[in-house]
């Protein structure tokens, strides 16, 4: 019963495959062209055309692939397309196109085929954001635009993704990896550890899928990659709310945090001992706090090591002599954050960039991403991705 | 200080004052319960210093309840109630001022399963020497000992493992260990209860003939449920049935010619 | 499962059918059935114990291994140098072509003794106090309902107690031993806040007692009534009697409650990481009583709060490291254990009960 149910289906399917070659055999002269994107494969009612080397596309069909909303002009015979802040307008027939008010002069001109509207596809793509390449052994246009968070997670997904790099980003990365291994039991994924640098290496040379990086990419990165910022992390200076200093410096930070100041006299506070709270070396936390507040230095031997942003802001709330560090998600009353350098620490002015101490945690990719990789981030920037990064981070979206 | 005042004597016809000037203990008219459920009724008998007094009657009469009131030892449960008077030399032992510590040196117990300490033979005999007398003499003490197991018929079979563990002798040696403890410190009045109901037919002679030795210087209650032994051992022997004393005289009397139908039918082994 | 009719199988059978005439078929063949039914649960017991003892060797062995790296790396400065915060942040941070190896782990050894001894110096006393007058002294009435609290206390997380220790035990300390003075007088040496040696004896000695004193309360309640009763017969006062014969034969079980509860103490890690002030810091005889109110941290403790550098080699070795410490301490204790219970068995013959 139920075996013949599935041949029939098979037989089914091969029919409907053999019809549709069949019909690409009879119309498309460029019938050996398909278009890729983000994986998957465009599926087109009149196919691409080859014109001069250009592949030329039906404009819908692209427009609405790479995430962009589309205008037909009747009577200008204008094509407008819009994505976020980027507006293309093509004139059929007319080389000289615009892009977000920007004359731009192209090889082909858009044309009318067969009553559908043909656009040139890596034009159309790259002025919108996304990357094209050209696989010519296989006849292929592949076009993968940057992750939204917006697109749809396939229903199944299998094989190995594997991460390295910034020991920040590990443990969100590690969580938000949990998840996705709920959704796709069959994904397997690594993440080891390594540091920024070598995750944005990992990446570019292809050994990982995703390097993770707690930092913004600079130019002396290698060429190609691609970093999709997942969260952004503020770290906070703390101290009890009734510690009468309101202001520090990120010198006295730092003198404070490698033993130099122990008085709070010295910063303007009660003759009373500084009580340093920190937090245990695996903390990306403490990777940043080194980094950015300490130059480096090593944090003073007498520091009370805690194992996570809420121990260490209970650690401050019990004491009215401690001063400690924390991700800003972990603000509240219970604990103060004097003025740093003069600013006041809050989320509004971490996210405008008044407060300096904040860091992007990037997913770098070699090219924009795609197939797992693509997948995975797809997830973290949705609303469900994001509400995890939110638990201790600031999410991007 | 309290008078033997036996004013009821004769009252009624257990033979109760028969030699009140001769009685170690007196106990009038005492009646007790475990919780609601009522043991003893109405219980008056001298025991008389210096000779062994038997009790018998058949199982759950209240025997051992009897005997434990001599001690107050019953004090440990919680549910126990006594009423009436017990004196031991005049002296009422559960008047509020008493001391039951000293009620208790003066009136040792042999139980009727043998319980040695889980020490020594020697410690057996020595601990309550040395709790009474924390600054005993080394020499002091173990004279006591030697003496106490001598007295006990013990001496030869331990002399060679005074530092064995006393769980490690027989059942009798056992027993007699016990007896020794008891004897180490210097009661006046020893409770024993069925002391030869786990014992064989030799270690229960054994114990029958140091009993009788005993006798000559401390005043002995046996409770028992071997009639022979009744009657090869006891000066004075009591009839319990149901709670009451229902026969009390001197034993030969009371085994030849018991005043009660029950004690005869008991004697006869009609029942019990 | 034992064929039928094997020798072992027979010799059952055929005691259990002793003296019954061969009309009594039918009881021999059930006593037969029945006797096979045992052997196989024997066997499943058999199986389980030796299953279990296996696993506990393996652990042993997958923990020991693990860690055995770092100790040849360290040797005996590994037990006998500290340092310990330094060196992990430096094997945490090492690039992963040079990874650093050095690891000091006296602060953390001595503190898990530290905080042992402690709380097992104030627990035992205070819980055979309590679970004397629990079976011996209490009124019949308090009996119970005293009883089943000290049992719920035994069971409750010891994070809650961490909460109890951190919100109060600690609060106390700062506030009431610690002053300005003194917290600025050491701040080179350690920051003096309350958490500390003392609340970490503290809190753990509270954590233990309801333990100790179920399992004390449960061997003087098992002793037998005739000792207690021929002591008192002997006209020797009941405090005597309980000091002198009940705890001397609850002996046994009075020294499994403590080894259970030194074990759980050994091996207590989040309400200690709470209270104790998570530096790896070794509290100096030299200063004094302040010896009690500097903070440190235990093998336990290091364990949890550092958990997450597992992924670094170095890190995650030496945390095992630490790991295999508290698993020798645990045989360490049963040894004990066997060592003090065989020691009273020839002293005092076997102890009834
Ligand atoms: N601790 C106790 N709590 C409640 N009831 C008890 C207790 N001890 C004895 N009894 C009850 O008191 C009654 C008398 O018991 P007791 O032990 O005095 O009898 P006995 O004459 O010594 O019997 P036996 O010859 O079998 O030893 C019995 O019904 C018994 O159930
Ligand atoms: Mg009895």
């Amino acid at each position: 019963m139920r075996t013949r149910q599935r041949s029939v289906l098979l037989v089914a399917a091969a029919l409907v495959l053999l019809f549709s070659q069949f019909a690409f055999a009879q119309e498309a002269p460029a019938q050996d062209i398909s278009v890729l994107v983000n994986g998957q494969r465009l599926s087109l009612d009149t196919p691409p055309l080859l014109e001069q080397g250009r592949v030329l596309v039906p404009m819908r069909a692209i427009f609405e692939a790479i995430g962009a909303t589309v205008d037909w002009d009747g009577q200008t015979r204008t094509v407008t397309g819009r994505k976020g802040d980027v507006e293309v307008i093509l004139k059929i027939g007319d080389v000289n196109a615009r892009v977000s008010g920007r004359n731009v002069t192209l090889d082909v001109a858009a044309k009318v085929v067969n009553d559908r509207t043909l656009v040139p596809l890596r034009f159309v793509s790259e002025s919108l954001g996304a990357a094209v390449d050209w696989n010519g052994a296989a006849g292929q246009v592949v076009v993968n635009t940057a992750v939204t968070g917006g697109g749809e997670l396939p229903a199944t997904l299998s094989g190995t993704l594997k991460m390295s790099g910034s020991t920040s980003v590990q443990p969100l990365a590690e969580e938000l990896a949990q998840a996705f291994r709920q959704k796709y039991p069959q994904v397997q994924i690594t993440i080891t550890g390594g540091g920024s640098g070598v995750g944005i290496k990992d990446a570019a040379a292809g050994k990982v899928n995703i390097g993770n990086a707690s930092r913004a990419l600079k130019d002396s990165d290698p060429k190609g990659i691609v970093g999709t910022t997942i969260a952004k992390d503020a770290v906070v200076v703390v101290v009890h709310p009734n510690n009468p200093v309101n202001a520090l410096t990120k010198q006295q930070v730092k003198d404070i945090y490698t033993g130099k100041i122990t008085n709070w006299q010295a910063v303007g506070g009660p003759d009373a001992p500084i009580i340093v709270n920190s937090r245990t070396a695996p903390s990306g936390t403490f990777d940043f706090f080194t980094e950015e507040f300490l130059d480096n230095e090593k944090v003073v031997a007498t520091a009370k090591q805690h194992a996570s942003n809420g121990l260490v802001r209970q650690a401050v709330a019990a004491n009215e002599n401690a001063i400690g560090f924390i991700s800003m998600g972990y603000l509240d009353n219970t604990v103060k954050a004097p003025l740093m350098d003069g600013v006041t620490p809050s989320m509004e002015n971490a996210k405008n960039g008044t407060y300096h101490f904040v860091r992007p945690f990037n997913m770098v990719t070699n090219g924009e991403p795609t197939g797992l990789a693509r997948a995975f981030l797809e997830f973290v920037l949705s609303a469900e991705g994001q509400a995890i990064v939110g638990k201790e981070y600031i999410p991007v979206k | 200080m309290q008078q033997t005042g036996i004013t009821g004597a004769g009252r009624n016809a257990t033979g109760i004052g028969n030699n009140p000037n001769n009685s170690k203990i007196m106990v009038q008219d005492i009646s007790s319960w475990y919780g609601a459920q009522p043991v003893l009724k109405e219980v008056s008998m001298p025991i008389h210093a210096k000779s062994i007094t038997g009790l018998i009657g058949p199982s759950g009469c209240g025997k051992s309840t009897f005997l434990r009131c001599l001690n107050r030892l019953n004090d440990l449960v919680r549910s126990f109630r006594l009423q009436g008077t017990i004196t031991l030399d005049g002296e009422d032992i559960y008047h509020p001022d008493a001391d039951v510590v000293l009620v208790r040196r003066k009136v040792g117990m042999v139980f009727q399963h043998p319980n040695p300490f889980p020490m020594s033979v020697f410690d057996n005999v020595a601990f309550g020497v040395r709790e009474h007398n924390r600054q005993i003499k080394k020499r002091e003490l173990e004279e006591i000992v030697v003496e106490s197991l001598q007295k006990a018929n013990l001496w030869e079979e331990v002399k060679d493992k005074l530092q064995a563990s006393g769980l490690s002798l027989s059942g009798g040696q056992q027993q007699r260990l016990c007896i020794a403890r008891v004897l180490a410190v210097m009661p006046e009045v020893i409770l024993l209860d069925e002391p030869c109901s786990s014992l064989d037919p030799v270690s229960t002679a054994k114990i029958e003939e140091l009993l009788l030795q005993l006798k000559n210087s401390y005043t002995v209650v046996v409770v028992t449920h071997n009639l022979g032994q009744a009657r090869r051992i006891s000066d004075y022997l009591g009839f319990f049935l149901d709670g009451r004393l229902v026969e009390y005289g001197a034993a030969a009397e009371v085994i030849t010619n018991p005043r009660e139908k029950a004690t005869e039918d008991y004697l006869a082994g009609n029942f019990g | 499962m034992v064929p039928e009719g094997s020798p072992a199988q027979t010799a059952v059978a055929g005691k259990l059918a002793a003296g019954k005439e061969p009309a009594f078929q039918t009881v021999v063949v059930s006593a037969r059935r029945r006797s096979i039914k045992e052997a196989g649960i024997e066997k499943a017991l058999f199986a389980f114990t030796i299953l279990s003892s296996i696993l506990i060797f393996l652990i042993m062995f997958f923990v020991i291994s693990k860690a055995i790296p770092v100790l040849q790396a360290n040797g005996f400065s590994f037990v006998f140098s500290g340092g310990w915060d330094e060196h992990f942040v430096n094997a945490w941070l090492a690039p992963a072509g040079e990874p650093s190896w050095r690891f000091g782990a006296l602060p953390l050894i001595a503190g898990t003794l530290y905080t042992t001894a402690g709380a097992l110096l104030i627990a035992l006393p205070f819980g055979l106090g309590c679970a004397i007058f629990l079976t011996e002294l209490c009124p019949a009435r308090l009996r119970k309902p005293l009883e089943s609290t000290v049992r719920l206390l035994a069971a409750i997380p010891s994070v809650i107690y961490g909460l109890v220790g951190l919100l109060v035990v600690v609060p106390l300390i700062a506030d009431q031993l610690i002053s300005n003075e003194l917290a600025l007088q050491m701040i080179n040496v350690c920051a003096l806040d309350g958490t500390s040696l003392l609340a970490g004896m503290i809190v753990l000695s509270m954590m233990i007692v309801p333990i100790f004193i179920a399992l004390a309360a449960d061997a003087l309640a098992a002793v037998p009534r005739r000792y207690k009763e021929a002591s008192l017969a002997l006209g020797v006062s009941h405090w005597r009697t309980i000091v002198k014969v009940m705890l001397p034969v609850a002996r046994n079980g009075i020294l499994a409650g403590a080894i259970l509860a030194a074990g759980r103490a050994i091996g207590e890690a989040i309400a200690l990481s709470m209270v104790t002030g998570s530096v790896a810091n070794l509290p100096s005889v030299r200063h004094g009583l302040v010896f009690f109110l500097e903070p440190m941290r235990t093998l336990a403790s290091t364990i949890i709060d550092n958990a997450e550098g597992m992924s670094v080699a170095t890190c995650e070795a030496a945390l095992f490291a630490c790991a295999s410490f508290l698993l020798v301490a645990c045989i360490i204790l049963s040894l004990f254990a066997r060592l003090a219970a065989g020691g009273i068995q020839r002293k005092g013959g076997a102890a009834g009960g």
